[in-house]
């Protein structure tokens, strides 16, 4: 019996050595010998041994307690207390604070999440979403802004730790400054927001404890107080510097990066809009400019797999536009014989239609020669085909070559698009000038004096702004179509309506108010179009005019209208045809759309025998005709505006 | 805080209007006569129908003829000190030294900054505790008899002439008191702890130049601001549920300021609450509005309209207020559009007597979503039918102790919320030690519950098996809502088995079954009721924990009801008798046995 027994310790102690030899080649730890002398480090770390497999690995991938994050023994008690139940006890937080949070137990909340914060410190997710959960959701439960802007601090606190415990995480930063630049920013309470922050010592103090320098120069100011948009904006940079010092983000790169110009951009409007309106807004706005400059630089990173940079959109499509040239110069002759043969094949309308130039043709028209495009433009296919054989090759690479030309030129386009780099490009360039800065200013004072009840000095101040702005949008036209033009709009109402006058044509803003007239009736006309058109053309000789602004008591200008050919030319003569009734009455291309296609095009040209290349299958020739058609429109309403000039009303 | 109104009732209420009494009343007859089937059919199968029967009945009959009656006070006294000590020897004692453990952690997840802090730290010390010592009366209580009858101890006390009543009740009672003992001491480490966590002190940091108005430093993650009277005093703002004294004295002729301890944080404030009803916007009575949230417990009345929100008070005793009527409201507010957003939403506040014809004049006030005092005086002005006149309070609106108040919101398109704990009258304060106190006895009553099942389960399965069974017990005592919850179907996904088959076959909650075999789903539909219909009765049979805790009570400085704290003591004495008497058939049986 006592055999028996000392062989089954025996096989106990054996089974049990066997099962250690594997767990101790696995989890070995890694240790450091200090076999050489102190002055020779290297010597020591020669001697150290790199552990098990899983500290091997979890030294490879970086993901070892140590690297991931600050070590914080609460969060190490909290995690060895639940005996391997860490699982159960988060699920049991998580339900505990999803009840608190309907039950707008907000206090109990805010305890729990910490908790749950400590169970599962390196849970990304769990910082990000409940941060935001603090920051927007709770938030937003309070009715009194005190205790929102309370609570989105305790948001940000919220997400700073989690930037503790994860320090190879650029997102919780990124998301820092969103909350810190949009939250208290952009919200229905940013007036307040901002106010408490800049006035908020004992949170900048903690903020300088996180390691943001709110005192240094580029987190201030105006007032030279913290402003929360620049502020936020070091919390980017902070993101930035972990993304170049190697750490990975899963962001889409275009958005990433576009913060930082878009706090600074934002701080210079907010900056506008409480009343800072001189030197300081235009070296704001010049800085956001040049930082705006500076991301349009930035190689970009695509779904595509190329890189892309924003700013040099001109130089894509003067590359495509120049790669098309080559291809054309190729087969030139040949889709001469092919246009020449098509002419047979159109109908006396369509001809009629492709021999105007794009600009001039009216919606029905350009329907026309989008309907009747396969029948006299060729595919680059088709014109290959019809070349000599030996040139058949080149032009083969050429063809190929101008479809990645105008792909990547697309691409580029596209990418734009999505962070609106044109408007805050002009954005950027317009506001830095003395005359927008002059028009906002004096627009500002004008209604300070209004609201004092000095209308004398309040309307000499409104003439003056009226006569910067009309330079402002005669430079920048599409200006006219933005929030700014909005506030314009409001306070020539305001003006009307106190100086109790109507408006007359030789009004400076004319032009604008006629523009915005038809524009907010929510269609475009003719006349709509051809007015934003002409400003367009003419805006480059009035860019000058932004540098000296009109003050109060300058001579009045001759007022600069633009004179419309359909203002003049009521007929509706086009080719020399009368117009029939409908092309007098449809015209509701947009403008934007009209004039993003003549701008996108790499190779647009106004005569039949050079008409924008277009092949039958791109995507410009596929658009669906309903696009292209025309939309229906009353006849009256419609003669109103092809064929009577707005009167100067301000819209609603 | 939240209360439900069925807990503003007094004892008497709570017995004879909602009949609590005759519900108890009828659970102890069906307890005792499943009781008796139950053993009555274990018997018959051992022994006979004739022979069961009569041991059954001899086994009653021994209980009211002679166990009970001579139950002795000095056994059980003798038991109970021997279970003392082997508790003692158990190394009980532990659990204060874990206590004291945790309470010194406690502060790295505490978070001072919260609104109230006080809560927090009082709601983490209730509740740390009665955790604890529930796990301690689990462990205490079921090991105990097992570990004798498997060491045959029990023999030594059995053969004694001592009775199976007494075996128990000396166990129980030896066990509530070591118990008692540790939660005393834990008790007063708690207190300590909230005392010297909360207390602090500020220092005057600014002060403007008219030597009245200023600021203190910030300690605990706040600061004050004050304003000083003439003669030098003042009160600071409230922050953090709390305000200080401040002080200003000319020392060698400076002026010296000295900010006092904090007050307010520790209360334990006396309140009357009313019933609540609600008026739609035409000012018929009606539910009140649901704003959108998930939450049911507070209801909305819309502004710009007749709706409003009535509470009617019947305890409105002239001697509980001397100085005027105090009134503490929480009121949510709820904007359907922004509007001006620095100003709050407006409320009015009217006094009515109960028959409706005289009702004082508006007392408007700013909406503060927080605790917000108002004091109504004695003499007010107000309208008898409509007709101004000069009004007292505890003549012309109270009558016969019976008071209405009525809340409307004055902001059209926005919302107010309450529910029928929103709105109290402040009628004195008591000592928060006191009512920290009754929460300590609230927790007590549970540990004695516990301790009875445990003992009760001991009676009859081995250590191991009782103490599972006890924690059983618990859990479905903490989370029977849930289990309610689950037994309506009211979560997605079915019961325990079909879970698995879910877990299995890989399908979330949302969708059906469809395993293709109706009869294979109802089949699991059907035992899964019959489970859920087990744990549910299973459920009813145990005390809910959930409502038996106060700790709200004290975390958010209200004193704990008299008549609900007497409610819980009369629970756990029915729950102390069932149990005993359950343990004791149990070890006669076992007994006879052996």
């Amino acid at each position: 019996m006592n055999t028996k027994a000392l062989y089954r310790k025996a096989a106990y102690i054996c089974g049990i050595v066997a099962l250690l030899l594997p767990l101790f080649l696995l989890g070995q730890p890694p240790t450091v010998k200090s076999t050489g002398s102190s002055a020779e480090p290297s010597a020591s770390a020669s001697a150290s041994s790199s552990g098990g497999l899983l500290s091997q690995i979890r030294d490879r991938y970086d993901i070892g307690q140590a690297s991931l994050g600050q070590l914080d023994p609460a969060s190490e008690t909290m995690r060895l207390a639940t005996l391997g139940l860490r699982g159960v006890a988060a699920t049991i937080l998580w339900q505990k604070s999803d009840y608190y949070k309907t039950e707008k137990y907000y206090d109990r909340l805010s305890a729990t999440l910490n908790q749950l914060a400590l169970l599962q410190p390196h849970f990304v997710s769990v910082w990000d979403s409940q941060a935001h959960n603090l920051a927007y959701n709770v938030s937003v439960e309070f009715d009194d802004y005190r205790e929102r802007y309370a609570w989105v601090k305790k948001g940000i606190d919220y997400l700073v730790t989690g930037t503790k415990f994860n320090r190879r995480q650029p997102i919780l930063q990124w998301h820092l400054g969103k909350y810190m630049t949009q939250k208290l920013g952009r919200s229905d309470e940013k007036r307040q927001f901002r106010e408490l922050f800049r006035n908020d010592d004992e949170y900048h103090q903690k903020l300088v404890g996180y390691g943001l320098d709110v005192e240094s120069a580029d987190a201030r100011g105006p007032d030279r107080k913290p402003d929360n948009w620049l502020v936020g904006r070091l919390w980017f940079l902070k993101a930035y510097d972990l993304v170049r010092a190697g750490a990975y983000c899963k962001k889409n790169p275009l958005y990433f990066y576009a913060e930082n110009p878009y706090a600074l951009m934002y701080s210079a409007e907010a900056m506008e809009e409480e009343g800072t309106l001189d030197d300081k807004a235009m070296f704001a706005w010049s800085r956001a400019s040049n930082e705006w400059d500076a991301y349009g630089a930035l190689d970009i990173m695509t779904s595509w797999g190329h890189t892309v940079q924003l700013g040099k959109y001109d130089v894509a499509l003067q590359v495509a536009k120049d790669a098309t040239a080559k291809f054309d110069a190729l087969v030139s002759d040949v889709r001469k014989e092919v246009i020449a043969n098509s002419k047979d094949k159109l109908t006396e309308d369509e001809f009629a239609a492709v021999n105007l130039p794009p600009s001039e043709r009216t919606p029905e028209q350009q329907y026309l020669v989008d309907a009747s495009l396969y029948k006299y433009m060729p595919a680059k296919t088709v014109l290959i085909q019809m070349l000599p054989k030996e040139k058949r090759t080149e032009a083969l690479a050429l063809a190929s070559d101008v479809d990645s030309k105008e792909e990547y030129a697309t691409h580029v386009g596209k990418y734009r698009d999505q962070c609106n780099y044109e408007y805050w490009e002009m954005r950027g360039r317009l506001e830095q000038k003395p005359t927008t800065v002059a028009a906002r200013r004096q627009m500002y004072e004008a209604d300070q004096f209004l609201a004092k009840g000095d209308l004398d000095k309040s309307m000499k101040l409104y003439e003056a702004a009226w006569q910067n702005w009309a330079r402002v949008f005669r430079a920048y036209p599409k200006m006219m179509t933005e929030e700014s033009a909005d506030e314009v709009l409001k306070a020539i109402k305001r003006y009307g309506k106190a100086a109790d006058i109507s408006l007359e044509d030789s009004f400076a803003l004319s032009d604008f108010l006629k523009y915005r007239t038809i524009r907010d009736r929510n269609k475009m006309s003719e006349v709509g179009n051809e007015l934003f058109e002409t400003m367009l053309k003419e805006s480059p000789k009035h860019k000058d005019s932004l540098d000296s602004p009109y003050q109060v008591g300058d001579a009045v200008p001759e007022p600069v209208i633009v004179q419309l050919r359909s203002e003049s030319e009521v007929v509706g003569k086009t080719d020399g045809k009368p117009k029939s009734a409908s092309t007098q009455t449809n015209e509701t291309v947009p403008t934007q759309a009209k004039a993003s296609r003549a701008d996108r095009n790499p190779a647009s040209n106004e005569s039949f025998e050079n008409v924008e290349f277009v092949t039958p299958d791109s995507p410009r020739a596929m658009q669906p005709l309903a696009n292209l058609a025309p939309a229906t429109e009353s006849a009256e309403s419609s003669e109103s505006a092809t064929t009577r000039p707005p009167t100067l009303v301000v819209p609603e | 805080m939240r209360l439900e109104p069925n807990q503003f009732w007094s004892l008497s209420e709570w017995l004879f209007r909602e009949g609590s009494l005759l519900y108890g009343a009828a659970l102890v007859i069906t307890m005792a006569a499943f009781g008796f089937f139950v053993c009555y059919v274990v018997a018959m199968v051992r022994q006979g129908p004739g022979e069961g029967f009569f041991s059954i009945a001899k086994v009653i009959y021994d209980l009211f003829r002679t166990d009970l009656p001579k139950t002795s006070l000095s056994r059980i006294w003798a038991i109970a000190k021997l279970a003392f000590l082997e508790a003692i020897r158990r190394k009980v004692l532990a659990v204060i030294g874990i206590f004291i453990v945790g309470i010194l952690f406690a502060g790295w997840f505490l978070d001072k900054s919260a609104d109230d802090p006080a809560k927090l730290y009082i709601s983490f010390v209730l509740t740390a505790t009665n955790y604890l010592i529930l796990l301690l009366g689990l462990f205490l209580s079921a090991f105990s008899i097992p570990a004798d009858i498997k060491n045959r101890t029990i023999y030594t006390i059995v053969t004694k002439p001592v009775r199976p009543t007494e075996i128990v009740l000396g166990r129980v009672v030896g066990f509530s008191l070591i118990g008692s003992v540790v939660l005393a001491v834990l008790g007063l480490l708690s207190y300590v702890f909230v005392v010297r966590g909360l207390n602090h002190s500020h220092e005057v940091a600014t002060i403007g130049s008219d030597g009245r108005n200023g600021v203190t430093d910030v300690a605990g993650a706040h600061s004050h601001n004050f304003r000083l009277n003439e003669d030098g005093k003042g009160v600071t703002d409230e922050s953090k549920g709390h305000q200080h004294t401040v002080t200003a004295t000319k020392v060698n002729g400076e002026t010296v300021f000295k900010v006092g301890p904090p007050i307010g944080n520790l209360s334990a404030r006396v309140p009357v609450y009313g019933s609540l009803t609600y008026t739609d916007r035409n000012g018929v009575v009606g539910e009140g509005l649901n704003v959108g949230y998930m939450s049911e417990y507070r209801k909305f009345i819309a502004g710009g309209s007749l709706s409003s929100a009535i509470w009617n008070f019947e305890n409105v005793n002239e001697s509980d207020f001397p100085d005027g009527l105090e009134i503490e409201m929480n009121i949510e507010a709820f904007r359907t559009y922004k509007g001006d957003i620095v100003t709050p939403v407006r409320g009015t506040l009217i006094l009515r007597s109960p028959d409706e014809t005289v009702e004082s004049e508006r007392v408007s006030f700013l909406v503060k979503e927080s605790l917000d005092r108002k004091v109504i005086p004695l003499k007010l002005s107000g309208f008898r039918l409509n007709k101004p006149e000069k009004l007292e309070l505890f003549k012309d609106l109270v009558v016969d102790g019976r008071m209405q108040i009525i809340i409307r919101c004055e902001d059209s398109q926005q919302y107010l919320g309450m529910a029928a704990a929103d709105l109290a009258l402040r009628a004195g304060e008591k000592s928060f030690a006191w009512n920290f106190f009754k929460g300590y006895v609230s927790i007590w009553l549970q540990m004695v519950i516990v301790i009875c099942f445990g003992v009760m389960y001991s009676t009859f399965l081995s250590g191991p098996v009782a103490m599972v069974a006890t924690l059983a017990s618990l859990v479905l005592g903490f989370f029977g809502a849930n289990i309610d919850t689950f037994f309506n179907s009211q979560y997605n996904g079915g019961g325990p088995v079909e879970a698995v088959v879910r877990i299995l076959t890989q399908k979330g909650t949302m969708i059906d079954l469809d395993l293709g075999n109706q009869t294979l789903e109802q089949t699991i539909r059907t035992i899964d009721y019959g489970l859920m219909s087990g744990v549910s009765t299973l459920k009813s049979a145990v005390p809910d924990f959930g409502r038996l805790g106060t700790s709200d009570f004290i975390a958010y400085g209200v004193d704990l009801f008299d008549g609900l704290l007497a409610r819980h003591l009369l629970i756990a004495l029915g729950y102390f008798i069932m149990t005993t008497i359950i343990g004791y058939f149990f070890l006669k049986t076992r007994e006879m046995a052996a």
